[in-house]
């Protein structure tokens, strides 16, 4: 039986290169590639450059720092650049909008800065074309073009119905026709893989990111191969045939993604961040004010310290009261920027869980979800450099309070200024691509999306080729 | 033409096609509306609350109903907005990405000029679903749908050269039936359009320009469609169709995507956080300086302040602010270097308008609804005026030491929030 769905495969391969117009599409199809592998790696560059450019810079800066009072250190801060995995050649996802610096500083929690998509012109409004969209619009696309008519066209002629009559079953015939659009695409996609596999040789986490990619963008292409095989068959018009997959075309890719995307933000709206801010200093308020004498709060704190300490006065104190204020203030201050904080990723979760929701109207969405989680540029991957860099942030930061507490004598705390070296060996952890693990709710989401996908068009295919 | 018409709607798969894009042309305008929506109540909102939180503040910082100066300038926010136009749910281009709201005060204006909005990054990635993308990228499609076969169906139905030999002028008869599907296509586009300027009642004069865009851009493509389906030898529908949409691919994506490259290697920019990062070394290694060393400069600028009380102590807010100011100063050249290049960018793409109908009728729409990039510059250099006023309003309770009363801060300058969005000066006008 093999024999007879390769026989069907090769007749029609050998249709399609008579045909000219798809050899014609294919040699398109992979100029466009070459285009957006340009583009796609010229942006990656920017990106990687600015990063590199950042760390070297916030390192130099951050190492030549004279003596200096530690409190002066904490405000001076540290720059932190979101790392870029190489894959982002393949699919950038959130790269322009996310931001992609952080500045930390003392008793406060900054936001990713400098997102591109903020200085675009009007060009910037146009997709940016990359190989992952190539791979999510355009293949189907061209696929539809080439092959609208594969079983229509055998209708129209009588073929059909003649292969029938013959005794050739009909999944025989779909696998058939299947197969030769599939195994085509499959090996571009393969080719795609091998050569991006070459390109980013020894970088983190790659062979499982790339077979998760690969594997997505197969179930992705075999389902639209699918579909217009099914299409194609119900059609009895080749009109009709290429309408309603241009139809589909549109709605999958185009139309649906965005749609679901505004309807979420416009159901879920996120609370502004200016309002977000005000909302965690005036909580900070009502916690305790450090430079306040009678606060309560602090006025607790003080008798702990003098309890453990066994002395009546701070005056007394074998270490510096204002360091151990400062660790107190931060401990507080981190508290409620970091509640603030997952307030923020509860709304998006939010939108996320609603766009989950209807991703079945859209496996081009499910597609791009697997393709940014598996390139690093989806907003879990986001959240954890954001959360990796607030933990920096905070270790910093008590690591410099802890030297303002030991290191500076508090009778003539604000004249010290303190050795250099303690600088240099602050702990400042590199911030790294988080496992892909981070997003495995819309990996799973999106991959039951991608299943159906093959479900759906699959036993739509087993039903009309049984007809007669 | 009559006729026409009704054999066009007769076929219930185009009647349902052109049912479909009104549907999505109708919510494009309802999303649209409802994010500017959203921006105007969160603006409102904010405006609501900024003259409360500067009571509060006052309120908590005052010693016998003065407040320091320093103090003001360290903790109370002002806050801006990037206020949308009445036409600019048309178009939400840069919108969604810039602040509306932003707080801002007397430090350094670099560090707190490129905060980031908390929107979700996936969905501005995704792109938005406004008028004019439907206009930019669904009308072409449209277009080819209706025509891309004028001659070919006839073709196929064997009425073609019945056809020819029944009308006197063939031209005339093309004529009619690509006008009649033009005026559908642009209806598609036109009637929820008008149907929802006349419910809001919006201003006209915007609504003629994006009238004139839309009629002149659906005009283009279905010239272009009827080139191609009314040559001699159109008689392939199939190879038609593939024809228009690989042109439409290519005005649509390709092209402006090449475009964009080649902007950007023609007009390098320097990220921001290279300014970010000088800002900081600027402003915080001006802790280790001689005093001197910021207030010399600082005065010959602000020759007004040289004779106040000079600093003596260890900590002065007056030395405070001027290196914080002094920092902007030393980067003053390089942020306008940047915004030159942003506006090069911006009038680049302008031009390149003139070729791409895509860019163009993109670009006209954002100028309409005032979201581009030049609006954005614009913005900024009404925010960096604000911070100036800001300045001149807190320097001379500073300099002299003097304490502010209540009365004097709430005659301080706030964001005038009651500016509309101007119709920037946009560099090539109607093109």
């Amino acid at each position: 039986m093999n024999a007879l769905i390769w026989k069907i495969a090769c007749n029609e391969w050998r249709r399609l290169w008579h045909a000219r117009v798809p050899a014609l599409l294919m040699i398109v199809l992979v100029t466009l590639w070459g285009i957006a592998a340009l583009a796609a790696h010229h942006h990656w560059q920017d990106h990687a450059q600015t990063v590199a450019k950042v760390t070297a810079r916030s390192q130099h800066d951050w190492q030549s720092q004279p003596d200096r009072h530690p409190h002066r250190v904490s405000h001076f801060g540290d720059f932190v650049a979101k790392p870029v995995h190489p894959l982002s050649v393949i699919e950038p996802g959130i790269l322009d909008q996310s931001g992609h610096l952080v500045y930390l500083e003392a008793h406060r929690l900054n936001s990713a800065n400098f997102n591109p998509a903020t200085e675009a012109t009007t060009l910037g409004r146009f997709s940016l074309i990359t190989p992952a969209m190539i791979v999510q619009w355009w293949m189907p696309l061209f696929l539809i073009m080439i092959a609208y008519a594969t079983v229509t066209a055998d209708k129209i002629t009588g073929i059909l119905a003649f292969m029938r009559g013959n005794g050739t079953p009909g999944w025989a015939i779909a696998s058939g026709k299947w197969l030769a659009l599939f195994l085509p695409l499959l090996l571009l996609l393969c080719l795609q893989a091998l050569l991006t596999l070459a390109w980013s040789w020894h970088s983190d986490q790659l062979l499982a990111r790339l077979a998760l990619m690969l594997l997505a963008q197969a179930l992705y292409i075999a389902g639209w191969c699918l579909l217009v095989v099914t299409v194609s068959w119900y059609s009895r018009q080749l009109h009709s045939a290429l309408l309603t997959l241009l139809l589909c075309w549109v709605c999958v890719c185009i139309i649906f993604p965005r749609g679901l995307a505004n309807l979420a933000q416009i159901a879920y709206p996120t609370q502004p961040r200016a309002e977000a801010e005000y909302h965690a200093e005036s909580k900070l308020q009502s916690i305790g004010d450090s430079h306040n004498p009678d606060d309560p709060h602090f006025q607790a704190f003080k008798q702990s310290i003098l309890n453990k300490y066994q002395v009546s006065r701070i005056e007394d104190l074998p270490v510096n009261y204002q360091g151990l204020l400062m660790q107190e203030g931060e401990r507080l201050t981190t508290a409620v920027y970091r509640e603030q904080q997952a307030l923020h990723d509860a709304q998006l979760a939010k939108q996320n869980e609603s766009i989950r929701h209807w991703l079945w109207l859209t496996p081009a969405l499910a597609l791009q979800y697997i393709q940014m989680a598996a390139s690093g540029n989806d907003l879990p991957h986001h959240q954890a450099f954001i959360r990796q860099s607030e933990a920096r942030r905070y270790q910093l930061i008590q690591y410099l309070n802890q030297i303002h507490t030991y290191k500076v004598d508090q009778h003539d705390d604000k004249n010290t200024r303190v050795s250099a070296d303690f600088w240099k060996n602050a702990p400042r952890p590199p911030v790294n691509l988080p496992p892909m693990a981070v997003s495995h709710a819309s990996l799973t989401a999106a991959f039951l999306v991608l299943i159906g996908w093959l479900l759906l068009p699959g036993s739509l295919l087993v039903r009309v080729s049984h007809r007669l | 033409m009559k006729h026409e018409f009704t054999l066009l709607l007769k076929q219930r798969s185009l009647t349902l096609l052109l049912l479909l894009s009104l549907v999505l042309v109708s919510f494009s305008l309802l999303n649209g509306w409802q994010n500017i929506r959203h921006i105007q109540s969160q603006i409102q909102h904010a405006q609501q609350e900024e003259t409360m939180r500067k009571q509060d503040f006052i309120q908590h910082n005052s010693h016998d109903g003065t407040l320091e100066a320093g103090e003001v300038g360290y903790y109370l926010f002002h806050n801006v907005y990037y206020r949308p136009g009445e036409w600019s749910f048309i178009a939400l281009g840069n919108r969604l990405v810039v602040p509306y709201v932003q707080r801002i005060r007397l430090l350094g204006l670099q560090s707190q000029l490129y905060d980031g909005e908390s929107h979700h990054p996936e969905y501005v990635m995704l792109g938005t679903f406004d008028y004019a993308f439907l206009l930019v990228f669904f009308a072409p499609l449209l277009c080819i749908a209706l025509m891309h076969d004028l001659k070919a169906n006839e073709q196929q139905a064997q009425r073609l050269l019945f056809l020819h030999s029944l009308v006197k002028e063939p031209g005339h008869f093309w004529f009619k039936r690509v006008l009649s599907r033009w005026v559908l296509v642009t209806l598609v586009f036109v009637l929820p359009l008008l149907l929802f300027a006349g419910m809001h009642s919006l201003s006209l004069s915007p609504l003629l320009q994006i009238l004139t865009i839309t009629a002149l851009y659906t005009f283009l493509w279905s010239v272009l469609c009827s080139a191609v389906s009314l040559r001699k030898r159109a008689l392939n529908a199939n190879f038609n169709a593939m024809l228009l949409s690989s042109i439409w691919v290519m005005l649509c994506v390709v092209l402006p995507n090449l475009c964009q490259l080649w902007l950007h290697a023609r007009y390098p920019l320097q990220d921001g956080s290279q300014l970010a990062m000088q800002h900081r070394q600027l402003v915080h290694g001006a802790w280790d300086l001689p005093k001197e060393d910021t207030l010399k400069p600082f005065y010959a600028l602000y020759p007004q302040w040289k004779d106040t009380p000079p600093v003596t102590g260890r900590f002065h807010w007056k030395w405070y602010f001027a290196f914080q100011h002094m920092g902007d100063v030393h980067l003053q050249a390089q942020v306008a270097a940047r915004t030159r290049t942003l506006q090069m960018r911006a009038d680049a793409a302008t031009k390149m308008g003139r070729w791409l109908p895509t860019v163009w009728a993109q670009a006209q729409l954002e100028a309409v609804a005032c979201s581009d990039i030049s609006h954005l510059l614009v913005h900024r250099q009404q925010i960096e005026k604000f911070h100036t006023r800001l300045r001149e309003a807190i320097y001379p309770f500073l300099f002299e030491e003097r304490a502010l009363h209540r009365k004097e801060i709430e005659s301080m300058p706030v964001f005038d929030a009651n500016e509309p969005c101007t119709q920037g000066p946009h560099p090539d006008g109607n093109g």
